[in-house]
């Protein structure tokens, strides 16, 4: 198994379309990572580049201590599965899986192929259909039989382009699970590459958010999903909820924060000096909601931070949790989640007037360059509208 | 208000009554309706044609006419019997395979190239000018190549200048002659035919082989060779029987010991009014091709179920 390298790598397409800018990555030996972004953020043209699909516009690709830049795609030691599979059509599933060996300059004895391609067939829990054609494999099938194919000549690496975006929801979860276990038991290292952040979520060790053809944050799903470092990871990783306001003050990594919704208190990594403009982002589980039947001013007179009153729009349960929208006072919509076995009194129901909080730990203060505005539109419409400026 | 419904209501109803007999009486007969047009069309342009050649090639020939009705095996005897007949068909059939193998031959990895062309433009322009060679005739395409090939053509000019010879070569009419006319004249025909069966292959697919170790070769070989095996059936025969009824061009660039069977049919039915004759040339040429064709088919393992996907639309 090897690491991987990507050193400056870039990939201008004609002469202004830069697909991929400038990004620097090292995959560990034996490690899953997962490049997340929207549509048309260069995540297919950085596996392709490490594929040697594409030449590079600058920068180096390197496995283990080889440059392999240069090298043409049959000389590099990665194993890929295509969105679309890519199988065969006119060979069957043995001769798929096969294929490798079949075209390697070494010579593999028949015994050692058959040997090979039923083992592989084995490991991805489908023996027996050597002989089919792949147009008589179902989805999911076909898309254990190119993983197998990719496998079985014991790639340093494996990279795997959106396997799973063609599959229905319960197939997905199924292959999910399927993909990791495969991945764990061989230790090979994996590029993984989705659109789907929750898959990316439950899969990685490390996740890569691309925007633009560069990276927006690098890190472990938690890091990544907890400390986000810009308001489009926030937005693009799991729900958010985004207050626009700038910054009056602060102490000690807790600034205050002016918004339409009051003066909030939230954590900030960096330093942020007064009149920046900035996000407060909060999870949906980082919210707490109370019943909050008085139309007076709230709690202690509406003056204390991270504290806001506002009517249920929407219950939704959604398996564990119970997920609310808020319409709050000051006209944002909030999204709320809590765990469905919390009890109360008094179910909330929709209609019913609720006290809103958070604390300041689980509010981030992000800075707002005018370009993430712009990237947050592209992603969420819903929340930009929402939460004004 | 009530008025107008009694009124209106009967009307509708036969209105809709007599669409219903309309649509009971099509529903009954679609399917002879659907199947009969083109039955009645093969019938027209194909049946009643060959089944007229069939008769005309029993049609005895008495001397200054055509033909007359009646029953003769006197032309077959005369195809048997005299050898100069199945040689030009040897010739002809030999010429239209050679002629085909060439239009592959250089026609694939133009079709190729322009299938794997990155600029829509430019393989639009590409194919616009394949195409548009097609729009003239052959008679002008051929007379082009008796120009570039004659002793103070073009080509004997250059290889004179460049020294590579002492002598103009008398190249046209000759069977290199014939052989480059034939090919270029058929080429586009190959080109387009491969070009849509090449495009229909998911470059994907080729990406994966390299990925799993085959350089371009193996890749070409067991990859995009194989998933066009349709289309290159299809360029094969389309440009053999194209070839196979050639008459312009083996007139113009081939000297008469090499003019093939269809010139040969002309000269009987309208130089020599054998018309019966020219029936029963047309009607061995007509089982060879066949035969041919029904064994290429077998032999390459075509029209299997795999194969209907990668190029099947391009099936002539
Ligand atoms: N062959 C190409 N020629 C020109 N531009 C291209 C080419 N391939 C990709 N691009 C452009 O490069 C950018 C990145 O494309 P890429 O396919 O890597 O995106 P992606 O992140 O994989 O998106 P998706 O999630 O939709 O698959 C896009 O703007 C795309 O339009
Ligand atoms: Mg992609």
């Amino acid at each position: 198994m090897s690491r991987i390298e990507l050193d400056g790598l870039t990939k201008v397409y004609g002469s202004d379309v830069v697909a991929v800018d400038d990004i620097d990555l090292t995959v560990k030996d034996g490690e899953f990572v997962t490049l997340v972004g929207p549509s048309g953020c260069g995540k297919t043209t950085t596996l392709r580049c490490i594929a040697g699909f594409e030449t590079v516009t600058d920068g180096r690709i390197a496995m283990d201590d080889r440059e392999i830049t240069a090298e043409p795609p049959y000389r590099r030691d990665v194993g890929m599965v295509f969105q679309s599979f890519a199988l065969f059509p006119h060979m069957t599933v043995e001769e798929n899986v096969a294929y490798g060996m079949r075209v390697a300059d070494r010579d593999f004895s028949d015994t050692e192929v058959d040997d090979r391609v039923t083992e592989m067939l084995a490991m991805i829990e489908l023996p027996g259909i050597e002989e089919r054609m792949p147009s008589q494999l179902s989805g999911g099938q076909q898309q254990r039989v190119a993983l197998a194919r990719a496998l079985a000549l014991n790639p340093g690496a494996l990279l795997l382009d959106e396997p799973l975006a063609s599959l229905d929801e319960k197939l997905r979860k199924q292959m999910q699970a399927e993909l990791s276990r495969i991945q764990k038991d061989l230790g090979v290292t994996t590029v993984f590459v989705t659109h789907n952040q929750e898959e990316a979520m439950t899969m990685s060790d490390r996740i890569v958010v691309l925007n633009d053809g560069e990276f927006e944050q690098v890190g472990s799903p938690d890091t990544v999903y907890h400390e986000p470092e810009s308001i489009f990871v926030a937005d693009f990783i799991g729900k958010a909820n985004v207050f626009r306001g700038s910054v009056t003050g602060g102490e000690e990594g807790v600034v205050d924060v002016d918004t339409d919704t009051g003066v909030l208190k939230a954590t900030a990594d960096d330093r942020l000096d007064a009149g920046t403009d900035v996000g407060v982002v909060v999870r949906p589980e980082g919210i707490s909601l109370e019943r909050h039947e008085t139309e007076d001013a709230i709690g202690d007179g509406g003056t204390r931070a991270n504290v806001t009153a506002g009517e249920v729009n929407l219950v939704q349960m959604l398996g564990g949790t119970v997920e609310y929208r808020v319409y709050t006072d000051a006209g944002t919509e909030l999204i709320v989640t809590t765990q469905a076995g919390e009890q109360r009194a008094t179910p909330i129901e929709r209609g019913d007037r609720v006290r809103v909080s958070f604390a300041a730990e689980r509010a981030r203060a992000l800075s707002i360059e005018s370009i993430v505005e712009n990237r947050v539109v592209d992603v969420r419409p819903e929340i930009e509208a929402e939460t004004g400026s | 208000m009530a008025g107008e419904t009694e009124t209106e209501t009967p009307y509708t109803r036969d209105r809709s009554e007599s669409s219903g007999r309309l649509r009971g009486w099509l529903n009954d007969r679609s399917e002879s309706i659907v199947l009969g047009y083109p039955l009645a069309m093969l019938a027209l342009f194909f049946a009643v044609p060959l089944f007229l050649l069939i008769a005309t090639s029993f049609y005895p020939k008495p001397s200054g006419e055509y033909y007359q009705v009646g029953f003769t095996l006197e032309h077959y005897r005369r195809l048997f019997t005299v050898p100069l007949y199945f040689r030009r068909l040897g010739f002809t059939v030999a010429l239209s395979m050679a002629t085909a193998f060439g239009c592959l031959a250089i026609g694939y990895p133009v079709a190729y190239t322009l299938a794997r062309m990155d600029s829509r433009l430019r393989r639009r322009v590409y194919i616009t000018t394949i195409v548009s060679t097609m729009w003239l005739t052959y008679i002008i395409r051929s007379y082009a190549w008796t120009v570039i090939l004659s002793k103070n053509g073009v080509l004997n000019e250059f290889l004179l200048t460049i020294g590579a010879i002492d002598t103009a070569l008398s190249l046209t009419p000759g069977i290199w002659a014939l052989a480059i006319g034939m090919t270029y004249v058929f080429l586009p025909f190959a080109i387009l035919t491969l070009y849509s069966s090449i495009n229909n292959i998911d470059p994907e697919l080729e990406e994966a082989s390299k990925n799993l170790g085959a350089d371009r070769f193996q890749t070409f070989r067991n990859v995009t060779v194989p998933l066009s095996k349709n289309g290159i059936y299809s360029a094969w025969m389309l440009v053999f029987i194209l070839a196979l009824g050639a008459y312009i061009v083996p007139r113009l660039l081939g000297k008469p010991a090499q003019w093939t069977l269809p010139v040969i049919i002309g000269n009987q039915s309208l130089n020599n009014l054998n018309v019966p004759f020219g029936a029963a040339l047309s009607i061995a040429m007509m089982v060879v091709v066949i035969v041919i064709l029904v064994a290429g088919y077998e032999l390459l393992g075509l029209g299997s179920e795999e194969m209907a996907g990668a190029g099947g639309g391009t099936d002539g």
